[in-house]
């Protein structure tokens, strides 16, 4: 028998935020299907699961990137804590909510932009004008994303001079520089080598303590690293939640162990 | 994990993998009943031909972690699969130990027949022990074979009785140390043989504990009997 200390309750644990009887309706087609997922605050969340299974799609009702689509439907809520707000609520403006949210893409996607103006860019749409707070704040963002080090002789350089991984790391600086409350990750490495790639997940864990995370990955073994939690989304419905120690060592669901065990998918 | 993986190249490695196991406990299975049969015969030539043979478990014993070691490398296994591999590891080495032993009651065979000291009564009682034991082991690599985790627990239970049959004998020896002095060093012997017996009995019961976690996820090694009932009616 063990003598390892038993894992918190989930119960117990603060959630950045939850998602409520979610329903996703792209036109007549529904993506997501009465989904109920805890969010939980300064931790990482994967979402795993095959093509189609709603994991990207429900990534994106978070910074309400399906709104720029007529006939697109949302039900249900996803809260945002602490202050409780409805993040698909009617009365909520996307523009509002994509303040307090980033999302970094599968592909590198930066600005044609320098380095540095890629980074001040969200600075900027808010309205900040002090040349000392951006470049505070540039500095600390690429810090926070391990790359200032590397451009620090040149952040007046074209972006796209960058190397993918570099890019990539750039675009997560980009999204810190907002301060966002929670991390949207889209497949954050799929388009990169394996030594970007473990530099992103070394990133990911040092973030985890400042910011929540929310990542979509079709890597397994990448979730099984990075995450404290993992969801497995089959056909638009959530299969199993838990820690992700227990899920890739023991999942309760037979779905999800023959998905991780590449019996299906 | 009845049903097939994507890759038919890795189910094919797995299924290797397990059948490489169950010969290997086939394999050890005789070993044992070849050893006892030696002491209980005196036919020393079965008692070379474990000693012979035990090289033959030893490589099995290598070879099987070799390939845990590269499917581990190529295939990252996870949940189910990870945990067999893992399970796996673990009972080669009980099974090469119970191997050590069959092969220590094969040596001490010859030394225990020809000494001329009246052993009939703990030799009876040594096979009667003896083949409760190989049955043990029997049962415990059938029940990896099926993943059946009420014959694993069957075997735990056996070992235990095994266990309580082996301390009368024991004590008995020890009574007869006392008394014969003279016969102190064939009599230290037959306890190396009855100890070793006891040890075959927990081998078994360590390859059904290994099942256990390789089928549930649980770890019942050093549990009471009442504690793994109760963990692997949970799940």
């Amino acid at each position: 028998m063990s003598s390892k200390l038993p894992k918190p309750d989930l119960a117990t644990l603060p959630k950045k935020a939850e998602a409520r009887d979610l329903n996703f309706f792209y036109g007549q087609f529904q993506a997501l299907k009465n989904i109920n997922l805890p969010i939980h605050d300064r931790r990482v969340t994967a979402l795993i699961g095959p093509s189609g299974c709603g994991k990207s799609t429900f990534l994106r009702c978070f910074n309400r990137m399906h709104d720029l689509y007529r006939g697109n439907r949302y039900e249900g809520e996803i809260r945002f804590h602490p202050d409780n707000i409805n993040l698909l609520g009617a009365d909520i403006d996307p523009i509002e909510v994509r303040m307090r949210l980033s999302m970094v893409f599968q592909k590198p996607n930066p600005f044609p932009k320098s380095i540095y103006e890629n980074v001040a860019y969200g600075l900027r749409v808010r309205g900040v004008k002090k040349r000392s707070i951006i470049d505070e704040k540039v500095e600390e963002a690429l810090t926070g994303a391990a790359l200032w080090n590397e451009v620090k002789d040149r952040l007046h350089e074209q972006a796209n001079n960058l190397s993918g991984g570099q890019q990539q790391r750039m675009c997560i600086a980009r999204a810190l520089a907002s301060d966002p409350e929670l991390l949207l990750f889209d497949e954050p490495t799929s388009a990169l080598d394996p030594i970007a790639t473990a530099s992103i997940e070394d990133l990911i864990h040092q973030l985890k303590d400042k910011v929540t995370i929310l990542i979509v990955t079709h890597n397994m073994q990448q979730a099984a690293r990075v995450s404290d939690f993992t969801a497995y989304m089959y056909l638009g419905d959530l299969i199993e939640f838990g820690w992700t120690d227990d899920v890739f060592f023991s999942p309760t669901n037979k779905q999800t162990e023959d998905y991780i065990t590449g019996r299906f998918g | 994990m009845s049903n097939e993986h994507i890759s038919t190249q890795y189910n094919t490695e797995l299924a290797a993998l397990r059948a490489r196991v169950v010969e290997m406990g086939a394999m050890v299975s005789e070993q044992f009943r070849l050893a006892v049969e030696a002491l209980t015969s005196g036919r020393s030539e079965l008692a070379d031909q474990v000693v012979q043979n035990d090289k033959r478990v030893n490589d099995y014993e290598v070879d099987i972690d070799d390939d845990c070691a590269h499917l581990i490398a190529k295939r990252q296994p996870a949940a189910g699969d990870l945990r067999m591999v893992l399970g796996i590891t673990k009972m080669v080495t009980d099974l090469e130990r119970t191997g050590d032993k069959a092969r220590k009651i094969a040596r001490l065979s010859g030394a225990i027949r020809s000494s001329g000291v009246d052993g009939s009564d703990w030799v009876a009682s040594t096979r009667r022990i003896a083949d409760a034991t190989r049955k043990l082991i029997d049962e415990a690599v059938q029940a990896f074979s099926a993943n059946d985790i009420d014959l694993a627990i069957s075997v735990i239970r056996g070992s235990r009785a095994v266990g309580r049959q082996v301390n009368a004998v024991s004590s008995e020896l020890v009574k007869r140390i006392a008394e014969t002095p003279s016969q102190v060093a064939i009599l230290l012997d037959m306890m190396a043989v009855t100890k070793a017996v006891d040890r075959v009995a927990d081998h078994a019961s360590n390859l059904a504990e290994h099942l256990i976690y390789i089928v549930k996820g649980t770890d019942v090694r050093h549990a009471t009997l009442d504690q793994i009932e109760r963990e692997t009616l949970q799940r």
